[in-house]
């Protein structure tokens, strides 16, 4: 059981539970091996629909005639670099549709350097294994300020960021349980737009996530809560006002069934909704599916 | 079958102390508010005296607008504004250009977007026709005028809040 878990837990915050509905933005997740494997790989497939085009700065919410749809192809891979040392990249591609529009490309590569701080050698049943992880965000993904139309060919944050984080693990019998904990800081950036030529400056940002599933057999059912706060984005321009783009909040509760069909393979179906949980702030909400292969090489 | 029981009412507790409460704004309800009141009281000379609710910042210039074709989630729209001066003898409108083709452009502050760009067209003296007019969402959003110099720096300009 205990290995079942961390082969379903492995990318186990789903793709885009992670961003806003809209206009790309969010952190990216993790890729983090918490088993006792030599290497992971996983690829998705994920599907999301904006229900809640926009919800403002007072939390009301918005519902638009036509609504956008993204689909997230990502590719994932951990290996393990020295005895309690791994290194993980994510690469996600994207495309964002909105009544006849189409926008595809690379999104944020996101690249994570892992310590097992806290490792589980002998299976004690109180204390968690414990993962502490550096994550460098690249900004391959335009950003919203850079769009000039309405971020709808925004892919991804478009800054560069420096994230911290650690994530703790436990099963006990049939039940696992996991938290992570991430901050990150982004990094301003040249925005040279038609209408606004200046400087980009993000701010810091947290991601909290809590899950717990129940495995038998071959199978894990499981939940999770991902809670995410994106600081405000000021943009400066010399020949005009700065401008702040307010702070965004949402929260993702997602429901997955995983089915390990041999010993090395996995199949995980994830659906996650955004309009459930939390108090969102400037943002976009969605309902989506994923779907995900996942493949490991033990020690 | 009892540590089934535990992971449901576990997720129906998180729900409980935690669910969201929507305040839903449906899309029709706020497009009265973007048509401007233009009653105003009639000269002598039968002409109508106007206001200057929204002025240029560098020039001092009037403007008003008005839609032509109201913009929805699936089809652009189209207004007309007109720039003018107020006559000093009796505050009719005079209409004027500006000093170079305006830009305008559709900005969304909380979430630090702009919309598809518009087209904009010369009517006559100080009346100009823009088209493209299209938000993809709803919310608070800005209309911005903005008159560029030659090195493309806004010189001139007025910002109009609206609901949509």
């Amino acid at each position: 059981m205990r290995f079942l878990f961390s082969f379903f837990l492995f990318t186990g915050f789903v793709s885009h539970s992670w961003s806003a509905a809209c206009c790309g933005g969010g952190g990216s997740v993790p890729t983090i091996i918490t088993s006792d494997d030599r290497a992971q790989f996983a690829v998705s497939y994920g599907a999301t629909q904006v229900v809640i085009d926009h919800v403002d700065s007072q939390g009301y919410w918005r519902r638009w005639g036509q609504h956008q749809q993204t689909q997230t192809l990502k590719i994932e891979g951990a290996h393990i670099v020295a005895d309690r040392w791994q290194w993980g990249v994510s690469l996600p591609v994207m495309t964002r549709n909105y009544s006849d529009m189409q926008y595809s490309g690379l999104g944020d590569i996101a690249s994570t350097l892992s310590y097992e701080y806290l490792p589980d050698w002998d299976y004690n049943p109180y204390r968690p294994r414990g993962v502490g992880f550096v994550q460098l965000n690249l900004p391959t993904g335009k950003s919203r300020a850079e769009s000039e139309i309405g971020g709808l060919d925004s892919l991804g944050s478009g800054y560069w960021s420096l994230g911290l984080g650690t994530m703790l693990v436990k099963s006990w019998r049939d039940w696992d349980a996991f938290t992570m904990l991430e901050w990150h800081q982004s990094f301003e950036k040249n925005i040279n737009r038609v209408s606004l030529k200046g400087v980009a400056r993000p701010g810091a940002g947290h991601n909290i996530g809590v899950g717990a599933g129940y495995n038998w057999s071959i199978y894990r059912a499981g939940i999770n809560l991902n809670y995410v706060q994106e600081a405000a984005v000021r943009l400066y321009a010399p020949e005009s006002e700065s401008e702040l783009q307010g702070m965004e909040r949402w929260a993702s509760l997602s429901a997955s069934f995983g089915y390990m069909y041999s010993e090395e393979w996995a199949w995980s179906l994830i659906y996650t909704d955004q309009t459930l949980i939390g108090d969102p702030v400037n943002t976009s909400l969605g309902q989506g599916i994923t779907l995900q292969l996942q493949k490991r090489w033990p020690r | 079958m009892r540590g089934k029981h535990v992971f449901v009412y576990c997720g129906l507790l998180a729900c409980l102390v935690s669910c969201v409460r929507p305040k839903y704004i449906d899309e029709v309800a706020s497009s009265e508010k973007n048509v401007e009141n233009n009653s105003s009281q009639t000269t002598s000379l039968g002409q109508q005296k106007v206001s200057c609710l929204n002025t240029f910042s560098t020039s001092q210039l009037c403007m008003r607008w008005s839609w032509e074709v109201q913009p929805t989630s699936k089809q652009v729209g189209s207004f007309v504004f007109k720039v003018y001066r107020l006559n000093q003898w009796d505050q009719t409108a005079v209409e004027v250009d500006l000093s170079a083709m305006p830009e305008v452009v559709l900005w969304m502050p909380s979430m630090g977007h702009g919309s598809t760009p518009t087209k904009i067209e010369r009517l006559d003296v100080g009346t100009y026709r823009v088209g493209n007019v299209f938000f993809i969402m709803p919310g608070a959003w800005e209309i911005r005028f903005q008159v560029k110099d030659e090195s493309k720096a806004i010189v001139d300009g007025v910002n109009i809040a609206i609901s949509i």
